[in-house]
């Protein structure tokens, strides 16, 4: 007999006694159908499938984001390097000083008509931070010396 | 709703045991609450077979997020309120091949003592998959799983003067088609 036939419940209302004997019946065929057999070992197979199914795309979508960021970060550095090697650049392109160091370097006597020259060559190289530029102005400076020389 | 709560306790101390230990707890679970969710999903599904894919899907979902049941105010009904949902959306993915299903697909339990009963059983569950599917959940919770009709309508979400009246619906269709057993029962 099902307890809240009997309990007070306002929504419920009275039952007659042909609906009581009626629900009587039916709570008699409660435990008729039962689950099958294999439905409890499938039930948990599957459970155990999913958890493991869950974990590896966990563990991929792990090494992805690492990927990800390990390739982030490399793009990031190499951006940071090529800004720091222009930064030197500009600042070793500002620096008379160290061009004239330079050129103490090679051991060669720079006439001061040369010098200004120079001096007016290395000012508009100052915004162009190249390498190259770089190079062949110090290559010109060098021929220049010579033929001053000559 | 007092007598809901000692096996609602138990429905979230398995859930629990399932967070500690993981999917080998969930057997657990099972033993407590399968028979009664498979049950409530067949009435709904109107198939058996179904209604075991409903409620290991359900269960499933537990296992790997068990804090579903944890959290939940009410573990049990709210497991009911799930079943119930996935049963429907089964039920209206394969509508149309209801009227092909009659009891065949049932799997069922007969104790000795009990032979005699099955066609009153059969009857049951014939007349059950002859309701509306509204009628027959709200006469499953309350007859079977001993809820009342508020305890219903949290489980389906509606008012719970909707799910008397739902009730009194089926007790009149049930009435009318199981009135001669009743009446041989009365007898005898």
């Amino acid at each position: 007999m099902p307890n809240n036939l009997d309990r007070d419940d306002s929504s419920e209302g009275k039952f007659d006694p042909a609906h009581r004997d009626l629900e009587q019946l039916i709570f008699s065929a409660r435990d008729y159908v039962v689950p099958t057999e294999d439905h409890r070992p499938r039930t948990i197979e599957a459970a155990r499938e999913a958890w493991w199914e869950r974990r590896h795309v966990r563990h991929v979508g792990l090494a992805a984001l690492t990927c990800a960021a390990t390739w982030l970060m490399s793009l990031s550095l190499v951006d940071l390097g090529n800004v720091l090697r222009e930064h030197l650049m500009s600042r070793s392109a500002q620096s008379p000083v160290l061009f004239l160091q330079q050129h103490q370097g090679s051991h060669r006597s720079i006439s001061d008509w040369d010098l200004v020259q120079a001096m007016d060559r290395w000012g508009a190289l100052g915004s162009q931070r190249g390498e190259h530029e770089y190079r062949d102005f110090a290559a010109d400076g060098q021929r220049a010396g010579s033929s001053s020389h000559e | 709703m007092s007598h809901q709560q000692p096996f609602t306790e138990s429905v979230r101390q398995a859930a629990e045991r399932i967070a500690e230990s993981g999917v080998p707890a969930l057997s657990g679970l099972y033993d407590l609450t399968a028979p009664r969710l498979v049950r409530l999903a067949t009435a709904i599904t109107r198939n058996q077979h179904d209604a075991e894919d409903v409620v290991q899907g359900v269960l499933v979902r537990i296992a790997l997020d068990p804090e579903l049941l944890i959290g939940a105010v009410e573990p049990w009904a709210y497991l009911l309120r799930m079943v119930r949902n996935e049963a429907l959306v089964v039920l209206r993915r394969r509508r149309p091949l209801l009227s092909l299903t009659p009891l065949m697909d049932l799997f069922t339990q007969r104790r000795v003592d009990q032979e005699e009963q099955e066609d009153t059983y059969r009857a049951v569950w014939l007349a059950l998959r002859r309701l509306p599917t509204e009628q027959s959940e709200v006469v499953v919770l309350k007859i079977w799983e001993e809820m009342t009709f508020l305890q219903i309508a949290e489980v389906l979400e509606v008012a719970p003067a909707t799910v008397a009246s739902r009730y009194r619906y089926a007790l009149a269709k049930l009435a009318r088609r199981l009135g001669s057993i009743v009446r041989e029962e009365q007898d005898a």
